[in-house]
């Protein structure tokens, strides 16, 4: 393959005397599903808060689309197509459902100052376009008829499915998701695997955090193992399930030796 | 079945027009109900209608919290009695004064936010606090080594509102009807804070609201998705800040005197309560809030009177009980309705989660 569409090259993040990251490095190509997997703390968060310009990197260079992407500055990198969402989903609690989503259409829409005041057709048929775009990926995403609803007011599944549709809206090119089936039984985690999937036929490529090793080996194309916040191990998922040194950061070392 | 043309006047155009002509005869009955002192206080609350607007584009669509809005309702006084009076010999027209002191209350706005676009909530507030106490006092002592300002004493003799031949501080006949200064005055505030009313709408209805709205929810979500965060908080302080300096220029041109007393950080945290009372984020909440306030210390004055008549004779000075009932009547507001008189939907939401 060409270049990768997201190319992090030994990224290493402190905080005070805690290394929360050391030299990890990550690619995702156009097209593919990644998974970033980990035990908790192993510091899968804190890269995606790299990666999205919310921490700044003492080490380290992340490329995106063959750029490197602004160091702290988090509209930029979403405007460069890099959109995340979060492990405790960050709405906007109070605005309804829809008006979520159009918040989501603001960095590809350009209606200013002077739009706002004299409403010019131009500026009418954009705010059109982005009404009815907002309702478009308010049923594509499964949320059809909820738009008017608070966004608080959703159920937990789908919050997080507006989440995504709000990040959708940006038009990415790379959508990163930190732990969207956190909480959720194993229906909901089968319909939002079929939700990525679908996204990923549109040209979107996903990098996917995640615990559940079963589900994520399922989804994804390839698979990065954080322990300690360093690169564990790479792979297919079939190569990550077998890799004795996945399965002792995630099961520990056998109960006999352990005892024994 | 044909139906008279009148018929076809919708409820709701049938409501804007009671509404238009009642705003246009309230001058003249407050004048000949309650006197020439109302129609002055009605004109000194349609500026506190207009400040209460730009303030509200800050706290309450941004939820920046700001306690020095007063300095820019100050920038645009003095703007205005600067190039429009004898203090430079400057007598520059209305329709120049006004929208210049606008921009340059806006510019204010900017140099505030800029190093406060880290800060939130009692930060921000402390930040904005002395900013607004900085402006006064650079009011104060800008007679030395050059007199700008003329300092404590202000600047005095200010041109009148004048629009053309049209001297606002003069009484015409119009029609046959007889419109007084106050009265005539009263029309143009009430155009510009309709005016304000509208831009500051069609901002909540646009992209733009929305982005501010959407800061005020999660500031990092926002960003997170693209906006510009840092530029949309700017945009929201200087747009607060134009409708501050808008309010003042007329301030000035109206009262023809200014000083630096009028600037106090007594006025912001009276406009904040305004904003805050009348329900934050929702124009016709703000508007009544700003109205309220502008009222009730007019309506607590005889308090001296009603000790006189009940309990025969004055037991408290009157202006430290009036202040004093004043602030009951916010207390037990915020106790009951924290979410203000009229709230936004978004607000009362927040208050009221069950």
């Amino acid at each position: 393959m060409s270049v990768p569409l997201l190319e992090a090259r030994g990224v290493s993040k402190r905080f005070g005397g805690v290394r929360a990251l050391q030299g990890v490095s990550l690619e995702v190509y156009e097209n593919t599903i990644v998974g970033l997997i980990g035990p908790n703390g192993a510091g899968k968060s804190t890269f995606f808060n790299v990666l999205t310009g919310l921490y700044v990197a003492e080490e380290g260079t992340v490329r995106f689309a063959g750029r490197p992407l602004s160091v702290g500055q988090p509209h930029q990198v979403a405007a460069a197509g890099l959109v995340r969402t979060f492990q405790n989903i960050r709405l906007f609690p109070q605005m309804s459902v829809l008006e979520n989503i159009m918040v989501g259409f603001h960095v590809r829409t350009r209606a200013g100052l002077w739009g706002a005041w004299l409403r010019p057709s131009a500026v009418r048929q954009e705010e059109h376009a982005i009404l009815t775009g907002a309702q478009e990926l308010l049923d594509w995403v499964g949320l059809a008829g909820q738009g008017g609803r608070v966004a608080s007011t959703l159920s937990y599944g789908d919050q997080r499915r507006l989440e995504i549709a709000r990040a959708l809206a940006t038009r990415p090119r790379l959508l990163a998701l930190d732990e969207p089936v956190a909480g959720m039984n194993g229906v909901e985690r089968q319909r939002m695997a079929q939700l990525l999937q679908r996204i990923r036929e549109q040209g979107i490529a996903l990098l996917v955090i995640e615990h559940d090793v079963r589900w994520i080996a399922g989804l994804c194309d390839r698979i990065t193992v954080l322990d300690y916040g360093q690169c564990l191990a790479q792979g297919t998922p079939a190569e990550i399930q077998r890799d004795p040194r996945v399965i002792e950061a995630y099961l520990g070392t056998a109960i006999e030796e352990r005892h024994g | 079945m044909t139906s008279a043309p009148f018929a076809r006047v919708s409820l709701r155009q049938g409501r804007w027009y009671v509404a238009t002509l009642l705003l246009l005869i309230l001058p003249f009955a407050v004048e000949w109900w309650l006197g020439r002192g109302w129609v002055r206080i009605l004109d000194f609350a349609l500026l506190s209608v207009m400040l209460a607007i730009g303030l509200n584009i800050v706290v309450g669509y941004a939820g920046l919290l700001d306690l020095g809005f007063i300095a820019f309702f100050g920038v645009g006084a003095y703007c205005y009695a600067l190039l429009a009076s004898p203090q430079f010999d400057l007598h520059w027209p209305l329709w120049v004064v006004l929208p210049l002191g606008a921009l340059v209350a806006a510019s204010f706005g900017a140099a505030l936010g800029w190093p406060t676009l880290g800060l939130k909530g009692d930060y921000l507030a402390i930040v904005t606090m002395g900013f607004g106490e900085i402006i006064r006092i650079f009011l104060n002592n800008l007679n030395a080594p050059v007199n700008i300002t003329n300092g404590p004493q202000g600047i005095t003799m200010i041109d009148s509102l004048r629009l053309g031949d049209w001297s606002f501080a003069r009484p015409h006949t119009l029609a046959g009807v007889k419109i007084g200064s106050l009265v005539g005055t009263y029309y143009l505030f009430l155009l510009f804070v309709i005016l304000a009313l509208i831009l500051s709408h069609r901002l909540e209805y646009s992209r733009l609201g929305r982005a501010w709205a959407a800061i005020r929810e999660d500031e990092i979500a926002a960003a997170s998705m693209g906006l510009d965060t840092r530029r949309l908080k700017l945009l929201a302080f200087a747009m607060g800040a134009s409708f501050g300096g808008l309010s003042g220029g007329l301030f000035a041109g109206f009262q023809g005197f200014v000083s630096p007393e009028s600037f106090t950080l007594q006025e912001s945290v009276m406009i904040l309560c305004m904003v805050v009372l009348g329900g934050m984020g929702n124009l016709r909440g703000v508007v009544s809030g700003a109205l309220l306030l502008a009222f009730l210390p007019e309506l607590l004055r005889p308090v001296g009177v009603w000790q006189q008549r009940w309990l025969g004779q004055v037991w408290i000075d009157p202006s430290t009980l009036r202040l004093f009932l004043f602030g009951v009547a916010l207390v037990l507001l915020m106790r009951w309705r924290p979410e203000g008189v009229w709230p936004s939907r978004a607000r009362a939401r927040e208050w009221h989660r069950s």
